[in-house]
């Protein structure tokens, strides 16, 4: 008996427990693990942790985690998008307590899959308006577009003062204007398309710009909100 | 206490505590299906004795635990793949014994001993590389070579 003799349910069963940052390896493993990976069940595990308290769409794990995802423009084309990955090297046991050494890697992930997942877990059916004016916070739609924010920061090496008049800004995937909402059902690709129109960035060494996404919660207007930075520095 | 017999797929008569054998799902239903303690031995034809042996010691370990929640996806089946030391321990074992084992769970429904066992493979999976875990668990490239020119395009690794 070998993992791959298993029945694919329960392949999908043991993949269901891998964490978000390990999908990419494993969709790399088989074919079989690449379709499971990017079934609906693993999916799910690829959003969160919630950014609003309400039962909300959740924001892609891509998104979400500290500067763990970048991607790297050149002119207007993007010519490289990276997830850093955490590989366990050595596990050692000290007394009671396990250690575990790491090393990191950025891994190439141009056009995987996930690149082309929603940025929000897939909405939640809208309520009707009777049932949406019952609501503490309003209309869902409403709710999430108030609460999360992109914003771009220019680094002191890509001195760009110009951005600094369009941070913070509501943004949209369907035209430059700012102050507009996201479309329900914009990928992580539309995103960085749309940076790519809203950054300009012409110049730049060789190597072009790298671009890395933050997520954190910040208080503005006498609430939390989800804000997702984005940083600029030469590649 | 009443006791049952299982038998195995090769053949092995093994004496249970009743308890600790509706530890199992397949079972317990079966148990009840019938009304009463049965005397004769209860087939269990997927699994063979030495497999049967270690379901049965992880039964008699656990035979005090509540049931497992009926809702798939309630909290304490969330995703974590923390494990108590006792299962650490008893997973322990060859990798074709654990990948029995997960299958017998599988077979007899005993959710929290397919769980712990997925989780052992996972945490076996998780921090590696996609050819270390080809390696870890001799599992053979059989991606198509279009496809595998793909990957290796995706897979260039930049250390920084």
């Amino acid at each position: 008996m070998s993992l791959t003799g298993l029945p694919p349910e329960l392949q999908t069963l043991i993949l269901l427990f891998i964490p978000f940052t390990s999908h990419f390896a494993v969709s790399k493993v088989s074919p079989l693990w690449s379709s499971i990976v990017s079934s609906h069940a693993l999916q799910k595990a690829r959003y969160g942790p919630k950014f609003t308290t309400l039962g909300l769409p959740n924001l892609h794990r891509l998104l979400n985690f500290n500067g763990d995802f970048k991607f790297t423009i050149k002119g207007d084309k993007v010519i490289s998008h990276k997830f850093r990955n955490v590989i366990e090297t050595q596990r050692k046991e000290l007394g009671e307590k396990i250690i575990t050494e790491t090393r990191e890697e950025w891994m190439d992930i141009t056009n995987h899959p996930f690149l082309k997942e929603p940025i929000f877990s897939p909405f939640i059916t809208y309520l009707s308006a009777e049932e949406s004016d019952k609501q503490p916070y309003g209309n869902l739609e409403d709710m999430v577009l108030d609460n999360f924010f992109i914003e771009v920061i220019p680094t002191h090496s890509a001195d760009y003062p110009s951005f600094q008049s369009m941070s913070p800004f509501h943004w949209s995937v369907e035209n430059d204007a700012f102050q507009v909402r996201v479309r329900d059902n914009a990928t992580i690709e539309d995103l960085i398309h749309f940076l790519v129109r809203v950054l300009k960035v012409n110049e730049g060494g060789d190597g072009g710009y790298e671009v890395i996404l933050t997520h954190l919660w910040d208080a503005w207007w006498k609430k939390w909100v989800g804000v997702l930075r984005a940083r600029i520095v030469l590649a | 206490m009443s006791q049952i017999i299982l038998l195995s797929s090769d053949n092995v008569e093994m004496k249970v505590d009743k308890e600790v054998a509706e530890r199992s799902i397949l079972i317990k239903n079966m148990l009840e299906d019938v009304g009463e303690t049965p005397d004769q031995a209860i087939p269990i034809p997927n699994v063979n004795e030495g497999v049967l042996r270690k379901v049965i010691e992880w039964c008699e370990h656990h035979r005090n635990d509540p049931p497992p929640p009926a809702d798939e996806d309630s909290d304490s089946r969330k995703k974590s793949t923390d494990i108590e030391e006792w299962d650490q321990k008893f997973m322990q074992v060859d990798q074709e014994m654990l990948f029995e084992i997960i299958l017998a769970a599988n077979y007899l429904d005993i959710k929290p001993l397919l769980d712990v066992g997925c989780k052992t493979v996972a945490n076996m999976i998780k921090g590696k590389s996609p050819e270390e875990i080809r390696k870890t668990f001799n599992i053979q490239n059989d991606f198509t070579p279009e496809e595998e020119d793909q990957i290796r395009r995706e897979n260039e690794w930049a250390e920084e």
